[in-house]
């Protein structure tokens, strides 16, 4: 229902639930504000926004005002001046009037209002308060001689994080914010109170004194750390990159602190080639080490053939990045050695390739989480893997929507882990496809069932919810109240972690997804949106340009020799290809090698040179020793990273790289849409230093194609994709990206029926209860454990002053372990040595080690090949 | 001596107790109210009866209690507001203390009325011993059938708790008592919504001052007609007016509405303290203009105290003799507002402490010119300006004082002293 208001002289139609300040902007009315944010409740309580309303003897604040039919407001009375003239006075009376010193000047809405509407001169003659200084953690300084009371970001911590952790403490005019029982601000979206904050009261750690404000230029780029693809703004100084904010008009307002945060490096990085000789490095030009590494390819892969050689890829790089690479090594090389899966880098069946295919094109979208009355989150942790994916989910739960998880760590914040039923992967994975074989069942059951639907019903009864509770451990009723669940949400969403990415259950936990979603549909339970948090950067696009084994691939293709040119898409017309069927063809599992098989090649000698880019195997790959072994015996091994890690050190050939925060190029976002970034200045220009790399090899084995820039590969890629995003990279960046596909695929019948390797699959019963390695042992990406590279945050708590493992609270008082013992993890491969932080957020029965410590070395203890890795626990000097 | 509603049973050995009052024909109105009265007859009753709020704002009780939407799924709450925290007010006590199933009955016809099944006595926190009295009542109430599960066989069930402040003054404000009692920190909410529509737990609610509920048994056990009798046309039934500051006999004193201030404090509470002259009156709580002896004719009701421009406001009757110095009444009322300011919006946080500083400066002699145009000036940058009415309470000691003993102040800041500091030597301790 729309009626008219007058604001001052002007007449405006508006919807019912308006508020008069929402009313006045739609005029072009200006009235100040500072505890009204748009994103927040309301507040009403700064009292600067007061305005007349005839008929009303008080001021009314306009921001939590409705306006009614006829209501006449006025905004620049002499009563409404002398209201915010005083209520400004006031503000300023305990507030330092100190601008030129403090970092929000010029950025400052206390300033700027006081500067427009302000008495002019003090009259306040006694002495300020002041409030006794305390640190808050890593990224946020507070100053509550500053404060201005607004409670921004205390409706923040209880709005939108759902963590609590910012409270008012004292009342009167003694009232400071504070963090409560005195802790850091430690969730994973604290800087965005700092962009809140409309005074100086709360400032960046990271930004603060660096530069003045007026002075930044600012750029629109997208967040490259993680798969959501947050909208920045790039705030740059001489064309470095000072600060990021988020960006008007994408997902979320908000930003995490990894994304806001993360661009800060401790300068520790390499920035000139080098060649091994006889284990000496010795610094090589640029040119001469290119010329090397091209010739060396082409001299191996034409004497062994082109299976000799390959690369492995990581996720932080471009779309054109990963495009380029495909082309050379698999067009103009003709290698079937490529992946970007370095944890695991498990070969992939043609069944589970197709698996993992149908669930990107059914990738629901993460705005679609806020609209779920019921979420299940799987072996996830979105706040801490995927923040701004865990906002979304907050904000469902903050709406009503009912939680469910599975998985061994409890789901954080606190809110989303109700109906958390703790297991280890391995039984999350066994639970979730009793479970989906239950659901389809009874919808081969149901009266509209198809008559082919029958096979779905097989297996169930073997696969009974009574069988999976029996392997398990977990009681029969948390499973069906489970099922009920994932059967009565009118709008489901399911939610799959990172972690099962490059887990040997992957393949099992999507199609039990899948079967979900058909079972739902086929008994109309109604809509379920599926949405794999995939992995770090821009794996989607790693993933959508196929950039590993068994990937349906788009390429110019059909040039290279030592290939089989019959199998390829033929052909030169990449248009015509783009548009027609036979440009996508499936690299049978058999003829492309994962980089599990690459290394089995390269130990067995058959694959002789290697370009590493931007990973680093040794610390990441599950068998440590397995991959220093292969990767010894590779004869001419090329590192490409940007800084000198560990695989690196025993590389023939070093060669710098920038990071992603330096390159221009386009990545995806988990969920399909395609963006620009924008890269800060740095010593070596714009271009990636990797397509340098490629396209000497390019040019020495003349393939077609050059691959200089960005920008040609990425009206390349755009084109031969289909991908409709405008020619202009700088205008993707600009824009909030471009939706590729939308949720194109159907739930299908055929995902109801048990696919041949889940009918082969062994399920492994529990271990005995005493056997002699008891625990399970658990890998996960932790933020915490994210921000050691960062020297700056070392004196904080964020960053754990030395490596730590987590262990229940009720382990830990079995055995008799206290918090900070040191205690020694084995497992029959290996052992390290860790402090133990013992947590009632973790399932009795196993030990969490968290991915990225400082020096413990992970993949010690695990092997490439098993699915779960056992481990046992002991007190050092026990 | 006039009728009395609510300080009948007061002087009785064990008035507390349940079996003095049931002697005294207690509960026979919720009986009378269960047994023959639909619930909108009891509010119609009310409604009749021209009963007006007690604790401070005189808005008609049956009126406000119409407001509660009828078709609003989920439950409805009655709240008994048993904060009495104003300063000079301590009439609700004696009824929690003294005769605390006279309040429960009130609550219990009242939530009958309103068809509220869950009610809370938010009761002050440093009223221990009422707080310890009114649980002790309930359980009693409830054993012998008046509380509870389907009282006296009606089918109508009331829940009652009693639930203690944690020391703030501001919980005494509507919609602060509220978030208090959620469990969150007392802040005043916007308004609107109004309670009625959405309180406690975002569910419709009343909430009544102690005062107002005790004297609904007595509107439905003798009508609405004759409780109408009692007191002026506009401000019906009796009052308890709580006599303190420099007269012979403070108390509490239960008198018909519209009773003259003269006899009050000549006839009731024993006149001035010594024979001292009368200087200032505030006639309903600290937060209620002062008057003078001029206006000892006044009548004490909602009506003629406007007209006066005053308050009754909660009826505490604040008594000052000519040794009180007016900059220190302004003075101390505004530290004690200062210090119970909530602190959420910015005209009462952080002009309440410049009233202060402002004030003390005149009291000691360190003022400078200007400073009690200052003082008015600040004063109406909070006065109307604030998210509830602490505001508009806090600065009236200041305005009304400045306004009716502008020559104390003018004093003050010529001889650069207090003026009054001698003559209390021997006349006991100031008005608080």
């Amino acid at each position: 229902m729309a009626f008219n208001v007058r604001i001052d002289d002007k007449e405006t139609s508006v919807e019912l639930g308006t508020t008069v300040l929402q009313a006045a902007s739609e005029v072009g009315i200006y009235i100040p504000h500072l505890c009204y944010h748009r994103e927040l409740s309301l507040q009403g309580s700064c009292r600067v926004c007061l305005v007349e309303v005839e008929g009303t003897p008080k001021l009314q604040p306009a921001c939590s005002t409705l306006v009614c039919a006829g209501m006449k407001v006025k905004t620049d009375t002499p009563a409404v001046r002398e209201a915010r003239r005083g209520v400004l006075e006031l503000m300023t009376i305990n507030h330092p009037l100190d601008c030129p010193v403090c970092d929000k000047g010029g950025e400052c809405k206390l300033q700027d209002y006081v500067f427009a509407y302000g008495r002019g001169k003090g009259r306040f003659a006694f002495p300020k308060r002041t409030f006794s200084k305390e640190d808050i953690g890593p990224f946020v300084v507070r100053d509550m001689n500053r404060c201005i009371h607004c409670t921004r970001c205390v409706r923040f911590a209880s709005e939108v994080t759902l963590t609590h952790d910012v409270g008012a403490f004292d009342r009167g005019r003694e009232t400071s914010i504070g963090t409560y029982l005195g802790k850091e601000l430690r969730n994973p979206f604290s800087g965005n109170v700092t962009q809140l904050c409309p005074v100086g009261a709360l400032t960046d750690r990271v930004f603060r004194f660096k530069a003045r404000v007026w002075e930044l230029e600012s750029i629109p780029s997208v967040c490259p750390l993680c798969p959501v693809g947050c909208l920045t703004e790039l705030e740059l100084d001489s064309g470095r990159i000072v600060r990021i904010k988020s960006r008007k008009g994408g997902l979320s307002p908000w930003i995490c602190d990894l994304g806001r945060f993360g661009h800060v490096r401790d300068g520790s990085r390499r920035r000139k080639p080098f060649l091994r000789e006889e284990s000496r490095e010795v610094d090589v030009p640029w040119d001469v080490a290119l010329d090397m590494v091209a010739g060396r390819f082409r001299v191996i892969s034409k004497d062994s053939g082109p299976a000799s050689v390959g690369v492995l890829c990581s996720t932080s790089l471009t779309n054109e990045e990963f495009f380029a690479v495909n082309y050379v090594f698999r067009n103009v090389l003709g290698s079937p050695n490529v992946d970007f899966r370095v944890r695991t880098g498990a070969a992939v069946s043609a069944e589970e390739a197709e698996v993992m295919s149908t669930a990107r094109t059914v990738q629901g979208r993460i705005s679609q989480l806020a609209g779920c009355d019921s979420i299940h989150l799987f072996c996830c942790d979105p706040c801490e893997e995927t923040p701004v994916v865990g906002l979304h989910v907050c904000r469902a739960a903050d709406s009503g929507a009912r939680l469910t998880s599975v998985g061994p760590r409890r789901v954080t914040p606190r809110p989303l882990s109700r109906g958390w039923i703790p297991a280890t992967p391995v039984h999350a994975a066994m639970l979730l496809a009793f479970v989906s074989t239950e659901l389809a069942a009874r919808a081969a059951r149901s009266e509209n069932a198809q008559p082919g639907s029958a096979a779905a019903a097989e297996g169930a009864g073997q696969l009974s919810l009574h069988r999976a509770s029996q392997l398990t451990g977990i009681k029969l009723e948390e499973l069906s109240s489970l099922l009920e669940e994932l059967l009565s949400a009118k709008r489901l969403g399911l939610v799959v972690g990172a972690e099962v990415f490059e887990s040997p259950h992957v393949y099992l936990v999507l199609s039990s997804m899948l079967r979900i979603c058909a079972a739902r549909a086929a008994l109309g339970a109604g809509e379920t949106v599926l949405l794999s948090l995939l992995g770090e950067g821009n794996v989607r696009g790693a993933l959508d340009l196929g950039v590993f084994p068994g990937a349906l691939i788009t390429s110019p293709g059909g040039e290279a020799g030592g290939g089989d040119d019959a199998e390829r898409a033929s052909g030169s017309d990449a248009s015509s290809r783009a548009s027609g069927g036979e440009s996508s063809r499936t690299q049978e599992g058999t003829a492309c090698r994962s980089f599990s098989q690459m290394l089995e090649a390269a130990s067995a000698g058959k694959l002789r040179a290697l370009l590493i880019v931007g990973s680093d195997p040794i610390a990441e790959y599950a068998d440590r020793e397995a991959a220093k072994e292969a990767l010894r015996k590779v004869e001419f091994l090329v590192v490409q990273s940007e800084t000198l890690n560990a695989t690196a050190a025993v590389a023939d050939v070093y060669l710098p790289l920038q990071s992603v925060f330096e390159k221009e190029g386009t990545v995806l976002s988990l969920d399909g849409r395609l963006c620009g970034l924008s890269p800060q200045e740095s010593e070596y220009g714009k271009r990636s230093l990797l397509f340098d790399v490629l396209e000497s090899i390019r040019r020495t084995m003349r393939g077609k194609l050059s691959v200089k820039g960005a920008a040609s590969v990425f009206r390349e890629a755009n084109r031969l994709h289909g991908w409709g995003a405008p020619e202009d990279m700088k205008a993707l960046a600009a824009g909030s990206g471009v939706e590729l596909t939308g949720n194109a695929a159907e739930p299908s019948e055929a995902w109801m029926a048990l696919r041949d390797f889940e009918k082969k699959m062994r399920f492994e019963e529990r271990a005995p209860e005493r056997s002699e390695y008891p625990y399970v042992l658990i890998c996960g990406a932790l933020r915490v454990s994210s921000w050691g590279w960062v020297r700056e945050f070392s004196e904080h708590e964020l960053v754990p002053k030395e490596d730590f493992a987590e262990i229940s609270a009720s382990d830990a008082a079995e055995f008799e372990i206290r918090e900070g013992d040191l205690v020694e993890i084995e497992s029959p491969r290996g052992s390290v040595e860790v402090r133990a932080v013992a947590t009632e957020s973790l399932m009795p029965g196993v030990v969490f080690l968290p991915r990225g410590l400082a020096r413990t070395r992970l993949n010690c203890l695990t092997s490439g090949g098993e699915a779960v890795t056992r481990v046992r626990v002991r007190k050092k000097g026990a | 001596m006039a009728e009395k509603i609510l300080l009948n049973n007061i002087d009785r050995p064990g008035s507390e107790r349940i079996d003095t009052y049931l002697s005294q024909g207690g509960y026979a109105a919720l009986k009378k109210a269960l047994e023959t009265m639909k619930p909108e007859e009891v509010t119609k009753a009310v409604k009749a009866s021209g009963l007006r709020g007690r604790g401070g704002a005189g808005f008609p009780t049956g009126l406000k209690w119409s407001f509660v939407p009828k078709a609003v799924p989920g439950p409805r709450y009655l709240c008994c507001n048993a904060d009495e925290g104003e300063p000079g007010t301590f009439k609700d006590r004696v009824i929690i203390e003294k005769d605390p199933h006279l309040l429960l009955e009130g609550i219990a016809i009242s939530c009958y009325a309103l068809s509220v099944e869950k009610a809370y006595i938010y009761i002050r926190g440093e009223f221990v011993v009422g707080a310890e009295k009114l649980t002790a009542a309930i359980s009693e109430a409830e054993s012998k059938g008046y509380l509870g599960r389907n009282i006296l066989g009606s089918g109508f069930s009331l829940d009652l708790h009693v639930h203690r402040g944690a020391g703030s003054y501001i919980c005494g404000e509507e919609t602060a008592l509220l978030e208090s009692l959620e469990g969150k920190r007392g802040h005043p909410r916007l308004k609107p919504p109004f309670p009625a529509s959405v309180g406690l737990y975002g569910q419709p609610t009343v909430i009544n001052n102690v005062e107002t509920l005790a004297n609904v048994p007595a509107i439905v056990a003798r009508g609405a007609e004759w409780f109408a009798s009692l007191g002026t046309k506009g401000s019906t039934g009796t009052k308890l007016f709580a006599v303190s500051g420099h007269v012979e006999k403070p108390g509490v004193y239960e008198l018909p509405l519209g009773v003259s201030l003269r006899e009050l404090l000549f006839e009731h509470a024993g006149g001035m303290r010594q024979g001292r002259k009368l200087k200032a009156v505030m006639p309903g709580g600290s937060s209620t203009p002062v008057i003078t002896s001029e206006h000892l004719d006044v009548a004490l009701d909602f009506d003629s105290l406007a007209a006066a421009g005053t308050m009754l406001g909660s009826g505490a009757v604040i008594v000052m003799d000519d040794t009180t110095c007016m900059v220190e009444v302004a003075l101390r009322l505004t530290r004690f507002y200062k210090h119970e300011s909530c602190g959420q919006c910015t005209p009462c946080r952080e002009g309440l402490g410049w009233l202060e500083q402002l004030l003390e400066g005149l009291e000691s002699g360190k003022a400078g010119p200007g400073d009690i145009e200052l003082l008015l000036e600040v004063s109406s940058s909070i006065s109307g300006k604030t998210l509830c009415p602490m505001g508009d309470a806090a600065v009236v000691p200041v305005e009304s004082t400045v306004s009716r003993f502008r020559e104390e102040y003018e004093l003050h800041l010529r001889e650069k002293r207090c003026p009054l500091a001698g003559s209390r030597a021997g006349v006991g301790q100031g008005p608080h």
